[in-house]
């Protein structure tokens, strides 16, 4: 019973700084494609998306994140748009990858405060928040994460005892977590090369491993090249091209290492300072593109100066440190890491990645720069004799580490207070709007004057038709994920913030106005819509309902 | 026969093959013309007529602390006093000087590695080294930053000399050399760094900070003394000093950003031509940057803040390489030390200089540096031997060959390179040497107090739409520099730098001389008009025809219009 005291209270105490943490996701709604999902779950009543026919080989190799999104979809069908679930889903698995990599740590360092020190920074690294913002793939980001950790714990057995069984555990481990997202199948060739490693004897290793490089050269570029293409057709990624993702696994890897450890509004403000003393004849050459040299290039250049700073301590810890072999296998493991953001993110806006993509790739940090601190420390130790010395190191070094949470946990806080603000908005007037019309007609037509830049990431009309989803008045073709073909289909133009018109499709149809004229000249046209007419009055931020007589003398109105 | 076999040995036949391959490569040198501040150097030396005419602005104390570059200056005067408008003095000085720095690389690197071979393999690339080639190809720069560099080195031997045997003459003969090479220019104040460095280094004997400071007070003492009077120059000179130093407003933020982001754009620069990096730098930028694909600064973008950030890159990867090799070779440890630090250090005196539209400094910033950049080439070499020395024979055959042939190569395409850049100078020489000859031809004689009106039918030169001739200064300053001989052009004029921008034009007259330049017909009608003492008779119009490159007399039409 006593072996479970100290696991309970940690995975208690972690739940609690997660959500210390986190606490905000519990005010945080639907922002961007979790609308998107609710609007196609309320047509469909049902777990599985429209666009989820797959073969029993697709469903074999992940595609479509099947386990994630039918469990996330699972939640969407019982609390509809209520982000609760998904927030509370959030911190606890966050609680849970915690908690796991403590275990790893705890193997790797044999030290217990180390192991804490380590899960404790995974919690609150702000770098990655966006995996457990985004609620439209958090769930399966997370989980994705879970299996992976346990995969690697798994792995670390397997180095310890040499129990074949845990090697296959970790390889049927990480293959779960692949099905939750694809984003740790960078893991594969590390489970791979550590089984190599650890099963075939010393002797033969040159043999095989001779074989091995043979055939990986044979295949060559091309085979790489095709590897990546299946890759990229499998999981749907767009923009692929070989080269870039190639520059992309020498850039990310060191230039973000320096994102783990410093904002990125910091970055962002360093770098315009760096612009503006550096650069200053590009204000008036062009202020056009002035923003993103702040936010990619200034990035860039500041990112780039401190991960080499960032790269040379942790050589310097190499040179340190005595358990070489691990530290090598913690710094493939962080290059690794990035094989999935550098061929699913081939170009960047900014200097940053998704800060979703960066989850997977904490584990890798936090263990990576642990194992650089120790070695450093160690030889510090080495080196200083006095004990009072040693002691007022110690204090530093644990007042710094305090310190750094409670940063981290202050920089979560205003990246997520945002996200609140914008998500407490559309909320809002989701509301307004319901309460405005709590029923609409068959096929409607939407009219709010001026309204077309009400949400911030999609059109007001499609909005409009996710928000009546479960009206089922609102046409299915816009709402479902496999109509590609269909004049109504979300991508098209409906998404977009300008878009007002009337689109049809067979018998279902979906028109949005924004402008009294383009109305008018509507429904002037097509009198017989006048049934279909749904109007709204935008007054200082908050929207009220117009009645049918309201909206029709609108449109009769004379010139 | 003795004196025969000793004169052949290794060391004489390496002098000879870098002299070679330094006159193979620059020979065309002695086929250019003056560019630009060559005018203005002339200039000051014909209206003053001593050999002082550089130093009249500067007290004793000024120049002792190197203001005006003094001993830089006084060769320059020499040669435009009995030689002028000949670039072969310089150029000669120039090779020789060039040679005589890349025999002290070799002295160097040979003492500290003690192969010959790596020795000379280093003077090559510095010799060859193309990034740094503006300090030849720039005549101005050749009385300052080549003796500049020979001093510094000379210093540095002479250091060695000092660690290797003790004796105090050789560190007393290092400080002297040192100070002046500071006479020269002041690009080599980072040795104030590098003395202490030495000791660290390559000093087997305890050290502390204390003691090092102690050891080379003189060092500490002169370089103060030099900061201080340049500073108070700097403040004297007041909005003027942006001529020179950076223009922001914030100067000391400016300076610590320079000196964090010039030593680690400028180390990797250092090896790479500037136009292999600024297409490699547009390839990056198409695939990391695309969004700027369609941007029409798209071009300047990627030379200056994209091949900034690529060679930062490079920097990286190059220390990379560097660290691996300081690893894994063990006897190489403090040569690869010392040259990587040098090579970052010889940067910071030009952490005051704002970069020109570029990632590059101007190309003569870097000829020290290329001392450290042939010094991490023979380190690279000799890590690399011993690495494989320690393996097999073979093995370190292989290794030794394969960097041999890439350095080699490297020197060759870095040669190929400059001799391209040189015959594009020539051909500018050339249209230069013919424009002035034809006006000479032309105009043997000029009328007192003569008025030039200049212009032509090109659509512009060095990217300037407006320029019609082929000159990148101010031309009135250059055909009064021109004319000075015919005895009718101010001195005071010259002296006080009149006309010598580039679109300057107008007309002074100073003690019963006078002298005019005017490139648009509107400006010199209006300065007949205000001005009634002017006679159409000191009017002489010149048309330069950019098709043919001919010079024509354009006088007479010029005088009608006037009446």
């Amino acid at each position: 019973m006593r072996r479970f005291i100290l696991p309970f209270v940690l995975f208690i105490c972690f739940f609690i700084i997660s959500f210390i943490t986190y606490k905000q996701l519990f005010s945080h709604g639907f922002v961007f494609e979790e609308w998107q999902n609710y609007g196609e779950i309320q047509v469909l009543n049902s777990v599985i998306p429209a666009n989820f026919q797959l073969s029993p080989v697709d469903i074999l190799l992940g595609r479509r994140r099947i386990i994630g999104t039918l469990l996330s979809n699972y939640i969407m069908l019982h609390f509809g748009n209520n982000a609760f679930p998904y927030a509370l889903v959030s911190i606890v698995g966050q609680t849970i990858n915690a908690f796991i990599l403590y275990y790893i740590s705890k193997r790797i360092f044999r030290k217990k405060t180390i192991a804490i020190s380590i899960a404790m920074l995974f919690i609150t690294i702000p770098i990655s928040y966006e995996a457990l913002a985004y609620f439209a793939t958090s769930l399966q980001t997370i989980f994705s994460v879970s299996f992976y950790l346990l995969s690697f714990s798994c792995l670390l057995i397997f180095v310890d005892i040499k129990k074949e069984i845990y090697i296959f555990l970790s390889f049927l481990l990480l293959y779960i977590s692949i099905l939750f997202k694809e984003s740790t199948v960078f893991f594969v060739p590390i489970l791979f090369l550590t089984a190599f490693y650890m099963v075939v004897p010393p002797k033969k290793r040159v043999l095989y491993l001779s074989i091995i490089i043979f055939l990986i050269v044979s295949v060559g570029i091309i085979g790489a090249v095709k590897y990546s293409q299946s890759y990229h057709a499998l999981y749907g990624l767009h923009q692929f091209s070989p080269i870039t993702t190639i520059v992309n696994m020498g850039i990310y890897p060191v230039i973000t290492i320096s994102h783990f450890i410093i904002p990125e509004r910091f970055i962002i403000k360093l770098g315009t300072y760096y612009v503006n003393n550096h650069y200053p004849f590009l204000g008036w050459i062009s202020p056009d593109i002035y923003h993103f040299i702040y936010s990619s290039f200034a990035a860039d250049i500041i990112s780039l100066f401190v991960g080499i700073f960032i790269w040379i301590v942790v050589s310097y810890s190499f040179i340190f440190s005595k358990r070489k072999k691990m530290f090598i296998f913690l710094l493939l493991l962080y290059f690794v890491s990035f094989i999935p953001i550098a061929l699913a993110q081939q170009q960047r806006s900014t200097g940053f990645l998704e800060r979703r993509y960066y989850y997977p790739v904490d584990a890798a940090f936090v263990l990576l720069i642990f194992f650089c601190f120790e070695s450093c420390y160690k030889k510090l130790l080495t080196i200083v004799k006095k004990r009072y010395i040693k002691i007022t190191v110690t204090t530093l070094l644990v007042c710094l580490l305090l310190f750094i949470y409670l940063k981290n946990i202050a920089v979560v806080h205003g990246e997520l207070a945002d996200q609140v603000a914008t998500s407490e908005r559309i909320r809002t007037l989701v509301s307004q709007i319901h309460i405005a019309h709590p029923v609409i007609p068959k096929n409607p037509i939407f009219y709010i004057e001026q309204g077309q830049d009400l949400f911030p990431n999609y059109g007001t009309g499609y909005m409009l038709g996710l928000i009546y989803a479960g009206s089922h008045n609102v046409p299915e073709a816009l709402l479902l994920s496999d109509n590609v073909n269909s004049p109504l289909y979300y991508a098209k133009e409906i998404w977009k913030k300008d878009f007002e018109g009337y689109l049809v499709d067979k018998n279902e149809a979906i028109g949005f106005f924004y402008n009294k004229k383009s109305l008018k000249s509507f429904m002037d046209k097509n009198k017989n819509l006048k049934d279909q007419l749904v109007g709204y009055r935008l007054s200082e931020g908050t929207i009220h309902g117009l009645s049918h007589d309201q909206v029709m003398s609108v449109v009769e109105q004379k010139e | 026969m003795k004196i025969f076999s000793k004169f052949l040995r290794i060391d004489t036949v390496f002098y000879a093959v870098l002299l070679i391959i330094i006159l193979f490569t620059y020979k065309g040198l002695f086929k250019t013309f003056f560019q630009q501040d060559e005018w203005a150097s002339m200039g000051i030396v014909l209206g003053h007529n001593t050999l002082l005419a550089n130093f009249s602005d500067y007290s004793i104390v000024q120049l002792l602390a190197g203001n005006g570059r003094v001993l830089g200056s006084f060769i320059t005067v020499i040669f435009d006093r009995y030689f002028p408008f000949e670039v072969a003095p310089f150029v000669l000085f120039a090779l020789i000087t060039h040679w005589l720095n890349a025999l002290l690389t070799y002295g160097i690197v040979k003492r500290i590695t003690r192969n010959k071979y790596i020795g000379f393999l280093s003077a090559l690339v510095f010799a060859t080294l193309y990034e740094s080639s503006g300090a030849l190809t720039w005549i101005s720069a050749h009385t300052t930053a080549l003796p500049n560099c020979l001093f510094l080195l000379l210093s540095m031997y002479l250091y060695f000399k000092y660690l290797d045997s003790k004796k105090n003459k050789y560190k007393f003969f290092s400080y002297v050399s040192f100070i002046v090479s500071l006479l020269f220019k002041e690009s080599s104040l980072f040795m104030i760094v590098e003395y202490p460095l030495l000791d660290i280094i390559f000093n087997s004997q305890k050290k502390n900070i204390l003691l090092l400071i102690k050891q080379h007070v003189v060092v500490f003492v002169y370089c103060a003394f030099m900061v201080i009077s340049r500073y108070v120059q700097l403040k004297s000179l007041g909005a003027n000093s942006g001529v020179f130093v950076t223009k922001d407003s914030n100067v000391f933020t400016s300076i610590l950003l320079h000196a964090a982001s010039y030593p680690v754009t400028s180390f990797s620069q250092t090896f790479i031509p500037s136009q292999l990096l600024f297409k490699v730098a547009s390839y990056y930028q198409m695939v990391s940057y695309s969004f700027l694909n369609t941007h029409p600064l798209q071009t300047a973008i990627q030379t200056i803040i994209v091949s900034d950030i690529l060679s930062t890159w490079l920097t990286l990867i190059l220390l990379l390489g560097l660290g691996i090799l300081w690893f894994i070779s063990k006897k190489e440890r403090k040569f690869l030390l010392f040259c990587v630090l040098f090579l970052f250090l010889s940067f910071l005196p030009f952490i005051a200089i704002d970069k020109p539209f570029s990632s590059y400094l101007d190309s003569r910033y870097y000829y020290i540096a290329s001392v450290g950049a042939a010094m991490i080439v023979g380190a690279y070499i000799a890590a690399v031997v011993d690495v494989g020395k320690r393996y097999s024979l073979i093995l370190q055959v292989i290794l030794a060959s394969f960097s041999v042939i890439v350095v080699l190569l490297f020197c060759w395409k870095n040669t190929q390179f400059i001799r391209r850049d040189i015959t594009q100078q020539i051909f500018i020489a050339d249209d230069r040497k013919n424009f002035l000859n034809q006006v000479k031809t032309l105009f043997p004689e000029i009328p007192n107090k003569p008025i030039f009106y200049v212009t032509g039918d090109s659509p512009g030169f060095y990217g300037l739409a407006n320029l019609t001739i082929p000159f990148q200064q101010g031309f009135g300053y250059t055909l009064m520099v021109w004319y000075w001989k015919s005895g009718k052009i101010p001195a005071e004029l010259l002296n006080n730098f009149y006309l010598w921008n580039l679109y300057e034009e107008g007309y002074k007259e100073e003690n019963g001389k006078g002298f005019g330049f005017f490139w648009k017909k509107d400006d010199l009608i209006k300065a007949f008009r205000s001005n009634p003492n002017l006679r159409q008779q000191q009017v002489i119009g010149l048309f330069y025809k950019g098709s043919t490159k001919d010079v024509m007399n354009i006088t007479d039409q010029i005088r009608e219009e006037l009446q």
